[in-house]
């Protein structure tokens, strides 16, 4: 085969692999796009170079997106593994999520988690606003909530970190319980910053470890992107 | 470079490959990719051939890329560009220290896991056995 001659087709897939390597650094896409060359240039030149043959060898290597897709998602956990933006750990656990039912359980947990946070350190922001609507509020029922509660006092819906016995708890509202009463008075702030950087650090060391061991380590590749049923090389 | 049919890959069972027969090969995938680089640095296509005759390991050939990329990020692999007589350069493997360490304690485990695998299963096999001699004697019989 003539060296250094050019396949309209490769170049073509090359082309929609860096496009859709949009996102990651472009030196680790040139890498990466030059690393899948060498490869299929190689496989060319071991074939009779026909259409046919380079079509193949094209499908054997897989859809650029889905490789494109896949780097970005190794990329996103490596920074993931070591990041402490609840933004980026969001996005790896999403990804994670997309792997299979343990990811996408640990990213529901990671949503709750980071949704507490946010919605202690909203009753501490709110507080100063609506005084008499934001507290540590006790239902007749026992329903437990830090967050605001609306209406009267005697019969008030809560919103917010619930937890009602026994072992109910949700992030938002549980309905009306009967008369509430507030249960921490100026105490508020100091539970409300407490319970937000206990959620905020607890969920992101949490999202760490689950992205270093389930995304990082093992590896999680789609099985559909492992198995070729077609091509033994 | 061969091109298997569809009806070549079905194997023994006359069925295409089923779910935990995916599972085990992905499983086994990282060590066989480590296992192969050694004794010696070895390229992408070379990793990817050496997988497919030593353990029959089918897989989408951008896969190895992306799993050589992770081994190399997570410090278990070393690579380098090296200028080929081809005209155009081939990214070379090795494994480090890290990855020599991890791969020794993948054998280990996976020796030991197998053996017990395969006391369990040694029922299995002989009956197996007791069910083909079985068929061979009704045949000879008629």
């Amino acid at each position: 085969m003539e060296k250094n001659r050019v396949f309209p087709e490769i170049e073509e897939y090359l082309t929609t692999l860096r496009r859709s390597c949009a996102g990651i650094p472009v030196q680790e896409c040139e890498e990466f796009v030059n690393e899948i060359r060498s490869h299929l240039m190689e496989r060319v030149e071991g074939s009779d170079a026909t259409t046919e043959s380079v079509t193949a060898i094209l499908e054997a290597m897989g859809r650029p997106q889905q490789l494109a897709a896949q780097l970005k998602t190794g990329h996103v956990w490596k920074k993931a593994s070591a990041s402490f933006s609840p933004n980026l750990l969001l996005r790896g656990m999403f990804r994670l999520a997309l792997t299979g039912i343990i990811g996408f359980v640990a990213f529901l947990a990671a949503v709750a988690g980071y949704g507490c946070g946010i919605a202690s350190l909203l009753t501490v922001a709110l507080k100063p606003f609506f005084p008499s609507h934001i507290g540590l509020w006790l239902s007749s029922g026992r329903t437990l909530t830090l967050g605001f509660a609306d209406g009267g006092l005697e019969n008030a819906v809560t919103y917010g970190i619930s937890l009602r016995s026994p072992g109910l708890f949700v992030l938002g509202t549980l309905g009306p319980d009967g008369p509430v009463r507030d249960f921490a008075g100026p105490w508020i702030y100091l539970i409300a910053l407490g319970a937000a950087a206990v959620f905020l650090v607890v969920t992101t060391l949490f999202s760490q470890r689950i992205i270093a061991r389930w995304g990082m380590r093992r590896g999680r590749v789609p099985r559909r992107a492992t198995m070729n049923p077609r091509y033994v090389g | 470079m061969v091109l298997k049919t569809k009806g070549e890959h079905e194997g023994r069972t006359g069925s295409v490959a089923e779910p935990w027969e995916g599972q085990l090969r992905k499983g086994s995938l990282e060590m066989g990719i480590l296992a192969t680089l050694w004794k010696e640095r070895l390229y992408g296509l070379e990793i990817l051939r050496k997988l497919n005759s030593g353990s029959g390991l089918v897989m989408l050939e951008g896969t190895i890329y992306l799993i050589l990329n992770r081994l190399k990020a997570a410090g278990l692999v070393e690579a380098e560009w090296v200028e080929s007589g081809s005209g155009h350069p081939r990214k070379y493997y090795r494994l480090t220290p890290a990855g020599e360490d991890r791969l020794m304690r993948m054998v280990k485990f996976w020796s030991e896991f197998t053996a017990k695998l395969d006391q369990l299963i040694a029922p299995v096999h002989q009956g197996r056995m007791e069910n083909s001699n079985g068929k061979k004697s009704s045949v000879s019989g008629d």
